[in-house]
């Protein structure tokens, strides 16, 4: 071959191969986006094991007091051999939820706008799926978790289904029923998707959800055909993308115009409304002894709010976004019993703020950022953390006790 | 890295986020006018740029002969010292005429990074995870009032702007890539200089197709509004370029089209020049060839191409003057 010819073709080829190197890099970055990545789930325990979901949307546990992983207990899962594989559903955002020996989650992936979510009935005791009629699949996103009702009712938040664009989500209710399981009992069409979880107020038989599009709806959950289940709504002035709280009586939610609101379901209007610094996302904790709640940003804000009044008590700032729900407890240390609060931080660490003044007295270090809300188990702290390490702390010095990688029970990094 | 990585996040990715989502605010809520108006903005704020560019290319014109002269001194000497003497009188030229020889990559060097700005922005500004909604927080300044507008509205004429363009509705899902190319071919084509000799006209040629019909085929897996953006600033491209660059007329598949009476007469002179500068050099050529048993087949083939092409040019010419 001509030698400047050659060395054309090479001056062509690598051009050619620096283009396609921007291209892939560009299109890695733009499906990281367009991908849920999930990583949010907190654990939770039924006394004998955690339960909590991995970075690939699989329900895993662990032993409870061993703390070793349960790989035959994984879901979803296909046999290789007589071995599970674990298959995910992509993403799973919120805490599973144990009730009555099966353990309920929700999970999904998308390409695109093609969303495929499942929502799990997973028995607790041998890892198969609990409703006899099978499993049961949505075309759509499934942020939230699954709300079990004393009624026997599983609620679930969604966004459009089927492909459709209208309308944008959806309240939907099974049956926890293991029989009956999977069958909608039915569903309600909101104004926009739902990310957060449904707070249930069981004596009024009402279920709070709210919407992409900044609206709360009150949904009655009551049994039998009511073809008008809205009760009432309210329209908060940013979308609500985090959890609904309802305690002692009050509705709780931030929304992303950074606005806090307590609203009193009976006048169904505001008793007060906080004006943050930042989008609020993480869902309120309150404090029953103190009378307080505390409220936190995605900005790193954390507000101690008097619960009746509204009005500020103090605030301090972290590093880092605050997406997980803030762990309230009572650090012992050498007999001396003190309240604290356990605020995960977006970038690493989950930080320990005295209730009385907001100063930060502790870390648990995590060497990770921490999107899921921590959970104390038997004086544990169980941290989730986004490289997908669950690792648990002592509550009383926040010293790192142990750590398992929940994509196959292997060994922390 | 860390530091490009911050200069990438605040210098490029955050204005362009909270620019988006101002002119969201303010244009009806709307982010397809939102798009529109970026476009514009970015375009016009380029023009500068674009006259730079097209100054250059015009200088680079006009050196084109000399350059031609050079390379032709020096064609036959392959030796290092040869190419370094080339290289040296080559530049010594460029430096008199005060031309930077890739001054004319400028816009297109800046517009590379707007465009994968433009495009991450997009996909940040329209978040469809809870993640991207999270981190969405932390790309908007304090003041900026779009940030509890979020979640954008996402439609514009029907088109669910973050959705790829394959998975628009049909044509449009296949029309959009189309204008895109089609935009981009006319954009490469009114910003290419005419090469001198047979090997760039190869190489502008490549690049003239191969560059449009990538991005056409890119496109149909952008997000739709990435997808508008770049049609759109093409367009604009191709209107400013026009009057920036004197009203050239553009050439497209042998015929002229827009320009003045003036530029038409004066691209159709240039073109015969150099149909008659090809035939004389072709002929020139064939002559040495004669004189050299060993001239290989691929030069005279070359020879039989160039002369091929000048008949044909001066036979359109003539068509046309009549």
């Amino acid at each position: 071959m001509n030698p400047a010819r050659g060395k054309r073709h090479l001056r062509r080829g690598a051009t050619l191969l620096l283009l396609a190197i921007v291209s892939a890099i560009s299109l890695t970055a733009c499906l990281n986006d367009l991908t849920p990545q999930g990583r949010w789930s907190s654990p939770v325990s039924d006394g004998n094991y955690i339960y909590v979901g991995n970075l690939d949307g699989v329900l895993v546990r662990l032993d409870a007091v061993s703390h070793a992983f349960d790989a035959n207990w994984i879901f979803p899962y296909e046999l290789d051999g007589v071995r599970k594989k674990p298959v995910g559903l992509g993403a799973i955002y919120g805490a599973p939820v144990v009730r009555d020996g099966t353990v309920y989650a929700a999970g999904y992936t998308c390409t695109g706008s093609n969303c495929a979510g499942e929502v799990l009935a997973v028995s607790a005791d041998n890892g198969e799926i609990a409703w006899n009629s099978g499993r049961a699949t949505l075309e759509t996103k499934l942020v939230g978790q699954v709300e079990p009702t004393d009624g026997g009712l599983l609620l679930v938040g969604t966004g459009p289904i089927d492909g459709k664009r209208e309308p944008p989500g959806y309240l939907i209710a099974y049956s926890s029923d293991p029989i009956a399981g999977r069958r909608t009992q039915w569903r309600v069409p909101l104004d926009g998707e739902v990310w957060g979880d449904v707070a249930v107020d069981e004596a009024s038989k009402t279920a709070y959800v709210g919407t992409g599009q900044g609206t709360l709806y009150a949904i009655d959950i009551s049994e039998g055909d009511n073809p008008e289940r809205i009760k009432w709504q309210f329209e908060a002035d940013g979308a609500i993308t985090g959890n609904v709280l309802f305690h002692d009586g009050a509705i709780y939610f931030g929304d992303l115009a950074s606005n806090f609101y307590r609203v009193n379901p009976r006048s169904q209007s505001i008793d007060w409304q906080f004006s943050a610094e930042a989008w609020v996302w993480a869902e309120g904790v309150p404090d029953v002894e103190k009378g307080t709640i505390y409220v936190t940003t995605l900005g790193g804000h954390v507000y101690a709010i008097n619960i009746s009044s509204g009005d500020v008590i103090w605030s301090t700032r972290i590093d880092g976004e605050i997406i997980g729900r803030p762990l309230l407890f009572d650090r012992v240390r050498n007999d001396f019993t003190q309240r604290v609060l356990a605020v995960p931080s977006g970038n690493e660490d989950v930080h320990v703020l005295n209730v009385d003044d907001g100063q930060v007295i502790g870390t648990f270090p995590t060497d990770s950022a921490v999107k899921s809300a921590p959970v104390l188990i038997d004086d544990f702290v169980y941290i989730h953390t986004l490289d997908g390490d669950l690792k648990w702390y002592s509550s009383s010095d926040q010293v790192l006790q142990g750590c398992v990688a929940l994509k196959d029970g292997g060994r922390c990094e | 890295m860390e530091f490009l990585g911050l200069i990438w996040d605040q210098g490029i990715m955050r204005p362009m986020i909270n620019s988006l989502a101002l002119l969201y605010h303010y244009l009806f809520l709307n982010y397809g006018l939102s798009i529109i108006a970026f476009t514009v903005f970015v375009r016009l704020l380029m023009i500068p740029l674009t006259i730079r560019q097209t100054n250059q290319m015009k200088k680079l014109q006009t050196l084109q002969p000399r350059m031609k002269a050079i390379q032709d001194k020096y064609r036959d000497k392959k030796d290092a010292e040869s190419r370094r003497a080339q290289s040296s009188e080559s530049m010594a030229l460029y430096r008199e005429a005060g031309v930077n020889p890739i001054g004319c990559l400028g816009p297109m060097v800046i517009q590379m990074p707007i465009w994968i700005g433009f495009y991450r922005a997009i996909i940040r500004t329209m978040p469809t995870t809870p993640e991207g909604m999270a981190n969405l927080s932390a790309s908007f300044y304090a003041w900026n009032p779009a940030g509890a507008d979020v979640p954008f509205s996402r439609l514009f004429l029907g088109i669910d702007l973050a959705d790829t363009v394959s998975q628009v509705y049909l044509p449009l899902n296949f029309v959009l890539p189309v204008l895109v190319g089609a935009s981009m071919f006319i954009t490469t084509k009114m910003t290419s200089t005419v090469a001198m000799d047979e090997r760039q006209q190869s190489q502008q040629r490549i690049m003239m197709w191969m560059m449009p019909v990538m991005i056409g085929v890119f496109t149909y897996q952008f997000p739709a509004g990435l997808g508008i953006y770049i049609l759109l600033s093409n367009i604009v491209g191709v209107l400013i370029q026009y009057f920036v660059g004197g009203k050239q007329p553009i050439e497209l598949f042998g015929k002229l089209y827009l320009g003045t009476a003036e530029t038409r007469a004066q691209a159709i002179a240039a073109k015969e020049d150099l149909a008659i500068k090809q035939l004389a050099e072709s002929e020139s050529e064939e002559e040495e060839s004669t004189d050299d048993d060993s001239t290989s087949v691929h030069r005279q083939e070359r020879t039989r191409g160039n002369r091929r092409r000048a008949r044909n040019s001066r036979r359109r010419a003539r068509r046309r003057r009549h």
